[in-house]
């Protein structure tokens, strides 16, 4: 994709140039343009005289068949709505054009100064005939990686322009390191239970102590657990990408956090964690869906919620000891709260579709910002050393993300270290609901009065 | 219009006003990149510290180099355009504003590098999730501060550069919430004695960009409008703020 755009802008840019060039030639040899010296602080309006708009290129080629002359336009209109930034310099490195992608780049503000300074260095480089080409991470807010690259056009020894093309690879990149994240967690996730288990058998194989066995045959045990459960989260994780669920089933959103709650209150309970509901809503809130898998996916939110709620500690590099030995005594009980909400928004206008907003909002660690956009991915870890105490599959939050769009929703995060992170799913109501809404009748809702 | 008309029909004079202010408008150019150059470095500073790594610290460090001979080039440029030009009025205060802007932005380039090299005697250590949250807020709103003193400058807005001090209250703030959880997390022995020294002038680093931003508004605001009074009105309002 990216480099079918190059491929196109480097045609374009090619055509263009070479209209320009026909332009000026044109307007030499009227003589309106004496001399001038490229240094002239005039140069500039020399330079927009020819190529100022697309108007221009096509006045400036007046003369030809008035094929040439929609060509000419076309082009000029195909360059200024590139997605890639386009800066075109004659051979003394005054600027000539400059399409629309790359104006912004002029305001000289912030990210686009920077960008502005590297543009300023490749083309000087091209000046001298080399290719450049720059990579600059910008930080922003907002983040951009760009790739910034110049090329002088030649006309045997002669440099007679530079074209500076200015790309946006932030999502590539992203996409690249998404990709190659995937591939090394995955093989490491089934590799090690399994070369576990086979270096666990080699060994039980001669031993002829029965404890010692007997422990071998626990370690098999949990590997092979462990191992069963990443296959089972990706068969439903391939399940859930075959596609959108024929959404035939009304559920209550309701009773579906009840559900979830239900399932994992034991869990709560253990680790002295206290599940709030706060459902504004007095009646059902029903969406389209199957209830089997929107139930799995709030009670792997409270899940997550509940064991992030423990850990008080993180170390990126997994080479420090909490300081003054153990950090908790093991009986000392957490007094954290993880609540769940529930309510209708939009609606008030006819363009805005009502729907149910349901978030799961912890006191706990909280997500690093770096790694916000990332946790939806598969396998994706945090800090790989506190998962794998906490025992998860790495495949729950991708599970929940794919249920939550099947069923044409969306899900977000937000999240402040040390305060805690709300995961917030929005799902479009379902049409039972509307009918529901304007015949109000009193249903139970069991989920509303806190805990189960 | 073609070159001729241009060159023949106007008295040199002019031209060589146009020149002048292309000289400003260059150095105005110059300045905002210089700024963009040290709002660059906040970010990159936290990921480095709470990332732990230390060749992006390193890089920081060494990138500093940059910011310092662009401003050292500004300042020549500045000087340069103050001899040969007889600037009066707004253009004088404008240049005087640069030169000021150069030492506060450059400035707070260097407290990013001192974060670099804190993060950098902290290695190892481990942080407190509340730590890390809070730290990443400052170096936001550090970010966000210094960003808003260039808007400011860029768009001669004075009620912009007005508010940088009230917005630089949250930063105070989060600053004190600092100091209050590197107590806390120490005494509980979550951290230790010689990271929490570290991070409390960590906070204190992110704390002086916002005071360096409000400087700068200050600055922008005498540069509009010519007037101390206006400057010193704004800065009773932010006394531990401004420090001049």
């Amino acid at each position: 994709m990216v480099g079918v755009l190059t491929v196109l802008a480097a045609l374009v840019i090619g055509a263009v140039l070479g209209l320009l060039w026909a332009g000026r030639r044109a307007r030499m040899s009227a003589g309106e343009i004496n001399s001038t010296p490229p240094a002239d602080p005039d140069a500039e309006v020399y330079g927009a005289g020819i190529v100022g708009s697309s108007a221009d290129v096509a006045a400036s080629v007046g003369e030809e068949p008035p094929g040439a002359q929609l060509a000419a336009s076309l082009v000029a209109k195909a360059l200024a709505d590139l997605r890639l930034g386009v800066v075109v310099f004659d051979g003394q490195g005054e600027e000539l054009y400059r399409n629309l992608t790359a104006e912004e780049f002029k305001t000289a503000r912030h990210g686009n100064a920077l960008t502005e300074a590297a543009i300023e260095r490749v083309v000087e480089g091209a000046l001298i005939g080399l290719s450049l080409e720059e990579s600059l991470d910008l930080y922003g807010p907002p983040q951009r990686s760009l790739r910034v690259q110049a090329s002088p056009s030649l006309d045997g020894d002669q440099i007679t322009g530079v074209t500076a093309v200015v790309e946006d690879v932030t999502e590539a990149r992203h996409a690249e390191r998404v990709r190659s994240d995937f591939v090394a967690n995955v093989s490491h996730e089934l590799r090690t239970p399994v070369g576990a288990m086979s270096v666990l058998a080699e060994t039980l194989a001669d031993c002829d102590d029965d404890a010692v066995a007997a422990r071998l045959t626990a370690r098999i045990q949990r590997e092979a657990v462990r191992m069963s459960q990443t296959i089972a989260d990706l068969l439903v994780l391939s399940r859930l990408d075959a596609g959108a669920v024929t959404a035939s089933d009304t559920t209550d959103l309701a009773s579906v956090v009840s559900m979830a709650i239900d399932r994992v209150s034991e869990v709560a309970t253990q680790r002295g964690v206290d599940i709030v509901v706060d459902n504004t809503e007095s009646g059902p809130v029903l969406v389209d869906g199957e209830q089997g898998q929107l139930v799995s996916a709030v009670a792997n939110l409270l899940d997550n919620a509940i064991k992030y709620s423990d850990v008080p500690y993180f170390d990126p590099l997994g080479i420090s000891e909490p300081v003054g030995g153990s950090r908790r005594a093991s009986d000392e009980r957490l007094d954290a709260t993880v609540t769940v909400s529930l309510a209708i928004e939009g609606g008030s206008s006819s363009t805005d579709r009502p729907e149910a907003v349901m978030s799961v909002a912890d006191q706990g660690i909280g997500v690093p910002e770096a790694d916000l956009n990332r946790i939806f991915e598969r396998f994706y870890r945090v800090d790989n050393a506190r998962s794998r105490d906490t025992g998860g599959t790495g495949l729950g939050l991708s599970i929940v993300r794919n249920t939550v769009m099947n069923h044409g929703g969306t899900i977000d995060v937000d999240s402040v270290e040390g305060r805690g992170s709300t995961f917030t799913v929005r799902l479009p109501l379902s049409p039972a609901q509307l009918q529901l809404d304007s015949t109000p009748t009193q249903t139970d809702v069991e989920a509303g009065n806190g805990r189960p | 219009m073609t070159i001729d008309e241009t060159t023949s029909n106007q008295p040199p004079q002019v031209e060589h006003r146009i020149a002048y202010h292309r000289e400003l408008e260059d150095l105005t150019n110059g300045i905002l990149r210089l700024g963009a150059l040290a709002c660059e470095t906040i970010p990159r500073s936290t990921e480095a510290l709470l990332s732990g790594n230390l060749s992006d610290a390193q890089a920081v460090i060494d990138a500093d180099d940059e910011v310092d001979d662009l401003a050292a080039e500004l300042e020549e440029q500045c000087l340069s355009i103050m001899a040969r030009q007889a600037p009066m009025a707004g253009e004088l205060r404008r240049l005087v504003t640069c030169i000021h802007m150069l030492s506060e932005i450059e400035r707070s380039a260097d407290l990013m590098v001192n974060v670099c090299k804190a993060s950098r005697r902290m290695f190892g250590q481990s942080l407190t999730p509340q730590i890390r949250g809070l730290a990443a807020s400052m170096s936001k709103e550090a970010n966000k501060l210094l960003r808003l003193s260039l808007d400011a400058f860029a768009d001669n807005n004075v009620s912009l550069a007005a508010a940088l001090g009230d917005i630089d209250d949250e930063l105070d703030q989060l600053n004190r919430d600092m100091v209050e959880a590197i107590f806390a997390h120490e005494g509980q022995q979550e951290i230790e004695l010689s990271g929490a020294v570290q991070l409390a002038l960590i906070a204190r680093y992110y704390e002086r960009v916002g005071d360096h931003a409000v400087n700068i508004g200050e600055r922008v605001i005498y540069m509009v409008t010519g007037s101390h009074e206006v400057h010193a009105e704004m800065a009773d309002g932010h006394g531990d703020s401004a420090e001049e």
